[in-house]
């Protein structure tokens, strides 16, 4: 009777080096395991350390572009429409300019108890065409401190300024989100509307805005946050807007004209400020 | 002469040649349970790298415990996502086109030099200096070129306690710190008396904007 077991020599020796071969590619299999093993352990720690970053960058991200849909949608059609009308305009910019003048001048009087006023504004040259618009150069005269030129001309500078994002510094922004995505992404969507915010409504009230903007931010975080945003625009919105918010939402002088700064120089309590109104 | 003859492997005819030599008699005798533990072995390890894939196991990351296959998953989904986002607010972006006035508008502003914040920054330097008696630092000089980028301050710093020429140097200092100016020079320190009697140190600075 035959049996499964090789009977010559030569059979056995076959089968040696068959157990030999299979021993050699197990070992082989298991030095390979152990190396994915490594290989993944190393991809883990690599992709567990970026995996923050990426949700962190996501998540801005699709708020921004959340904003941006919502704007898109509902508020910039308006802005257009008074930045055509307002800030730079088709027409003549003078009656704006001088409207404007007259009560930043008025408004920073009565915050001066009368210190203040807007001796001459007055417009000499005439219109020059620089290809992409135009400037008309006129000539300011006030009398007052250093502290109300300095408002004033602070708030000429937030010509063009429409929401709060447009008074920061540039990387701010990017860095006010990143901060509140950091502690609780949960209050992305009021940091935005806040960036959104018309800077007006801001000037008038910004210790409100600022509670209601920050009030899911961390109390820890909360002063660094303030302090970024003021150090970055805010503190200028406080310092020159703010003052002569009131007036403006009142007399409806919101956007500003823009306007450019060209020379200021001070004799005594009279400053000369050289101005260019700027148009389309 | 008689001789020992052994048959040679070549004379045995119709009889397989056996092996010759202790050692491989050793090995045609393992030869059975050799095999059987080759194959034994290779399979189990088949059967364990299989059983026992990396992706199977939780890794521990910032104190949470997440599958390795999930972690990819989710580096895939994100990185996707962000991809879509970036199109998507690429496209928005491009709508703005719809506001051509904003964009001129946006264009100009950033041209002009916003001279009013920086007044307002000197002014509040000039302020933190203020104590509840005194304001040390008088500003009767101001001249701003626009064309020129420069902006020349004159004036004194007057100390009842003789401390003048600090109050100025800090003052120097904070100018330079301050965002959009990249130079301001140096005063001369130099003290004389006003007419009320109080030691002062009059200074006239230029200082220079990056455009």
């Amino acid at each position: 009777m035959r049996t499964l077991l090789p009977s010559s020599q030569a059979e056995k020796m076959t089968l040696f080096v068959l157990g030999i071969l299979f021993t050699i590619l197990a070992c082989g299999l298991i030095a390979s395991h152990v190396r994915t093993f490594s290989l993944k352990r190393d991809t883990a720690v690599m992709v567990g350390t970026a995996l923050p970053e990426l949700r962190t960058s996501v998540s801005l991200l699709r708020s921004s572009v959340e904003a941006e849909r919502l704007f898109a949608r509902q508020a910039r059609a308006a802005r257009e429409e008074q930045a055509d009308a307002f800030v730079f305009p088709l027409s003549s910019p003078v009656p704006r300019a001088v409207l404007t003048f007259e009560q930043l001048s008025l408004a920073l009087r009565d915050a001066s108890d009368g210190h203040f006023s807007l001796l001459s504004l007055s417009f000499p040259s005439k219109t020059e065409n620089h290809g992409t618009h135009k400037t008309l150069g006129g000539v300011a005269v006030f009398d007052g401190s250093f502290q109300d030129v300095s408002r004033l001309l602070g708030a000429l500078s937030m010509a063009g300024d429409m929401m709060v994002r447009d008074a920061l510094a540039p990387g701010v922004e990017a860095e006010f989100l990143r901060m509140i995505s950091t502690d609780d992404p949960m209050t992305l969507k009021a940091a935005q509307d806040f960036l959104y915010l018309d800077l007006l409504t801001y000037a008038l009230t910004p210790d409100i805005v600022e509670q209601g903007a920050l009030s899911g931010v961390s109390d820890a975080l909360r002063p660094d946050i303030r302090q970024m945003l003021l150090m970055g625009g805010l503190s200028d919105v406080r310092a020159g807007l703010s003052p002569v918010a009131k007036r403006l939402k009142e007399r409806n002088i919101w956007p500003l004209p823009l306007i450019e700064v060209t020379n200021v120089s001070r004799k005594g309590k009279r400053y000369t400020v050289g101005l260019n109104v700027l148009s389309r | 002469m008689n001789s020992l003859s052994i048959p040679s492997s070549d004379t045995l005819q119709g009889e397989k040649r056996p092996l010759q030599g202790p050692l491989l008699f050793a090995i045609a005798d393992l030869g059975v349970p050799i095999f059987l533990f080759g194959a034994v072995f290779l399979v189990l390890t088949i059967g364990v790298t299989k059983l026992l894939s990396p992706d199977r196991f939780p890794v521990h990351i910032a104190e949470k415990v997440i599958r390795l296959s999930d972690l990819s998953a989710e580096e895939a989904r994100l990185h996707a996502e962000h991809d879509a986002l970036t199109v998507e607010r690429a496209e928005l972006l491009k709508s703005q086109d719809t506001a051509p006035v904003l964009s001129m508008v946006t264009a100009r502003r950033n041209a002009l030099f916003p001279i009013g914040s920086v007044l307002l920054s000197i002014e509040a330097l000039r302020t933190s200096f203020r104590t509840t008696n005194l304001d040390p630092i008088t500003l009767p000089t101001i001249e701003y070129d626009g064309a020129e980028q420069t902006l020349t301050l004159g004036g004194f710093v007057t100390d009842t306690t003789g401390g003048s020429n600090h109050i100025l140097s800090n003052f120097v200092d904070g100018l330079r710190t301050l965002p959009t100016i990249t130079s301001v020079s140096e005063p001369e320190y130099t003290q004389d008396t006003s007419e009320l009697g109080v030691p002062r140190t009059p200074f006239i600075l230029t200082l220079h904007f990056s455009s």
